[in-house]
């Protein structure tokens, strides 16, 4: 038996719990369905942990009078 | 890095899978980062992954023979078929608590993979309670049980599998256990993590009755495999002893069903909501007391033997504390617990449901104390007494008759209150065929009072069931067409109360069986020499001669029975088997099976100069019991088929507005619309 068994075992078990820590969160109903109470940019900035457009996921400098320059959806 | 060490390094890798998705979870949800929540779902996945691997690595092993691994050598040899090969792997204590992690894990992979999705907040909370119990599992089989330890030498080949276990229901009968009582651990979870996160009983009650419907449906043909089992292999012509090893898989069943009862009082009416909650927790706890029951031999007095590793105490640790966690979590959310509405009257339907509950409650009591008096007489009064089968039988079979009256008499009464003219009206056919049920087991041989109400009791509900696809069917009915063929559609319609109803119907049929077979048995016991015959309940059979036949792996000693009943003439071949290394031979039974009674055969003991005794049996009615399990079945998977309220009031908010988008605060104004 080589040790290509465990090598794969621990890479996949490494992904799978490492890839949602390093990777950007785009599953916004997960995100949504989440908070606790309504949604506000400030809730949706503490579920995400940054400003993303609720969208498409794409960076966000600030959400009032906000457009995406990703896909172009203006956010008031 | 040999198969062995790469079991044992996928168990530990599981283990740290399992503790990042409770303590990560927990961590996750206090400060509600979705990302690290969605690191918990891959480590439940991860877990999930880990253990499938460690079960098939030890499978890979039984199968290639590695005597040098102790689950292997305790529980293989070479002679063993390929499907008990497989089936060792829950042959003894290592494999069973793997296997038990590997299912649960499957399921806390199942809540990840599709239900996180849709009720996250509720999940996410669930799954660290799942988790906790996979830590629990995994510390067992990491270092108190592990199945890929060694044993000392390098053997050629191994102990075997216990000969009893060499049957193909026996192959089916532990997952299936182990899936329905695992299984009863997610309504658990799910009813600590509603509670605990403040979810209104509305939003999760469904999806914990399908959870629970699943589990119960798995048990209840797990039950009936295991008497099936005890029949064809066991010799003694039952099918249902009271062992505790019984009692303990029936404990847990009891208190489901009750339940899944429970369940449809708080979805109509919102009643009896702490019941329901401790009924789900103390299901759960059963099955920790199954567990403990059959592996740690508390209980000397069942012929099942599990033991011997010492996991018991581990499981009285674990009991406890859950125990402890779920009184904690009733009474810091007590306020939830509060009922919407009083119960008006008794006799309405809730009523029933409520008398339904308590009576299956009162089983399980019963069952309980009854199992575990041994161990509570030796307690108080320093002598361990065994209650036999009569008990049981005596304390628990006017329950279970209670139970198939209010069962028949169900469909009859209101949700709001009885009325007295139409409730009578719609009970007169159930009646009458309660009656007729009665009369006919009473000409056939049960002509006790208990007998003639339990057949009187099933053949009422039996015929209250068909009555209402009847009625059902008739609703559904247009122009000329036949009302049978209008059943399907109607089932259809609302398969999840006629899969309902598919269930009752089996349990009547199933104590139709009961009754029969306990009743109307017949047996002749007797010493016979080549040539001579005996006389049994319609059946002549007369012996012929002895016969050796040569297995693999066994040899078995037959006796050729010629046997006649009316026109009909068989050959019975009822033998003992001798394998090697076990002290007894094992019953090889001859059973021909019929629609109204079985003859079952056993060879008892053979001479030197080619005499036997011969026990022979004639059991009516055991086929119903065993038709039961696919009436159960095919119940079960009927009501599970019909979409939840909440999946499709799903679908209709999906369809009128995409995503349940909260309004007001946050909206797009240019550009693609968003949702």
């Amino acid at each position: 038996m080589t040790w290509i068994l465990p090598v794969l075992l621990t890479g996949a078990v490494v992904a799978l719990i490492g890839a949602p820590l390093v990777s950007r969160p785009d599953d916004l109903r997960h995100a949504l369905s989440m908070a606790p109470g309504p949604i506000t940019p400030e809730v949706l900035d503490s579920l995400l942990g940054n400003q993303f457009c609720p969208l498409c996921a794409a960076p966000l400098a600030g959400y009032a009078g906000e457009t995406c320059q990703a896909c172009g959806t203006r956010w008031e | 890095m040999t198969m062995v060490w790469f079991g044992r390094y996928a168990l530990l890798l599981g283990l740290a899978s399992a503790s990042w998705a409770v303590l990560g979870g927990w961590a996750a949800n206090r400060i509600g980062n979705v990302r690290w929540q969605e690191s918990v779902r891959g480590g439940v996945l991860a877990l999930t992954l880990c253990t499938t691997t460690a079960v098939f690595a030890l499978e890979y092993l039984l199968m290639t023979g590695d005597y040098a691994v102790r689950a292997v050598y305790n529980h293989s040899d070479q002679a063993l078929p390929l499907p008990y090969k497989l089936g060792a792997l829950w042959g003894g204590d290592s494999g069973s608590v793997l296997f038990w992690g590997w299912i649960l894990s499957l399921y806390a992979g199942w809540l990840a993979w599709r239900s996180w999705s849709r009720e996250p907040r509720l999940v996410s909370t669930a799954v660290p309670l799942v988790g906790s119990l996979s830590i629990f599992f995994l510390l067992l089989s990491n270092f108190v049980v592990n199945p890929f330890w060694s044993v000392a030498g390098h053997p050629s080949n191994g102990v075997g599998l216990d000969p009893l276990l060499q049957n193909l229901v026996m192959t089916i009968h532990p997952p299936a256990m182990y899936t329905g009582l695992i299984g009863l651990t997610v309504p658990a979870a799910y009813t600590v993590a509603a509670l605990w996160t403040r979810t209104p009983w509305a939003e999760w009650i469904g999806s914990v009755r399908r959870w629970t419907l699943f589990s119960w449906g798995c048990l209840s043909v797990a039950l009936i495999l295991g008497g099936m089992w005890a029949y064809m292999d066991l010799g003694w012509g039952g099918y249902w002893a009271w062992d505790p090893v019984e009692n303990a898989a029936l404990l847990p069943w009891l208190t489901a069903t009750a339940f899944l009862h429970a369940v449809q009082l708080e979805q109509k009416r919102g009643i009896f909501r702490g019941w329901t909650a401790s009924l789900s927790m103390g299901t759960f706890l059963l099955t920790l007391v199954a567990t403990y029951i059959t592996r740690s031999g508390v209980l000397k007095n069942s012929v099942h033997s599990f033991t011997g590793t010492g996991v018991g105490p581990y499981f009285v640790v674990l009991f406890w504390l859950s125990l402890l966690a779920f009184a904690g979590v009733m009474w810091s959310r007590r306020e939830m617990l509060a009922d919407r509405r009083p119960l008006n009257s008794g006799l309405t339907k809730e009523g029933v449901y409520l008398f339904i509950n308590m009576t299956f409650a009162m089983v399980a009591g019963i069952v309980l104390v009854g199992t575990f008096f041994p161990v509570i007489s030796k307690a108080l009064v320093h002598q361990s007494v065994v209650l036999n089968v009569s008990f049981f039988n005596i304390s628990t079979a006017p329950l279970f008759v209670l139970v198939a009256v209010l069962m028949g008499a169900a469909p009859a009464i209101r949700w709001h209150g009885i009325r007295v003219g139409p409730t009578l009206r719609q009970l007169r056919v159930p009646l009458a065929g309660g009656a007729l049920t009665s009369a006919v087991f009473w000409l056939a041989g049960s002509r006790t009072l208990m007998d003639g109400a339990g057949a009187g009791a099933a053949g009422f509900a039996l015929t209250s069931m068909l009555l209402e696809y009847r009625r059902a069917a008739g609703k559904e009915r247009s122009g000329r067409r036949a009302r049978w063929a209008a059943v399907p559609a109607a089932v259809w319609r609302n398969r999840r109360k006629f899969g309902g109803y598919l269930v009752h119907m089996a349990y009547a049929v199933v104590m139709l069986g009961v009754i029969a077979s306990h009743t109307q048995s017949v047996s002749v016991v007797k010493s016979l020499r080549p040539g001579q015959s005996i006389r049994v309940g319609g059946y002549r059979l007369r012996y012929e001669g002895l016969d050796t036949v040569l297995h693999a792996g066994y040899q078995t000693t037959e006796a050729r029975l010629a046997v006649k009943t009316g026109h009909q003439r068989w050959v019975a071949q009822p033998g003992m088997s001798f394998f090697p290394g076990s002290h007894q031979p094992v019953a090889q039974i001859s059973i021909h099976e019929g629609p109204l009674k079985d003859l079952y055969v056993v060879l008892e003991g053979t001479s030197g100069t080619g005499t036997i005794l011969l026990d022979a049996m004639v059991n009516p009615l055991v086929t119903w019991i065993w038709a039961g399990m696919f009436i159960v079945s095919a119940g079960t998977l009927l009501a599970l088929s019909h979409p939840t309220s909440r999946r499709k009031r799903g679908r209709a908010q999906d369809a009128a507005a995409g995503l349940s988008w909260p309004p007001g605060r946050f909206t797009a104004t240019e550009g693609r619309d968003p949702l």
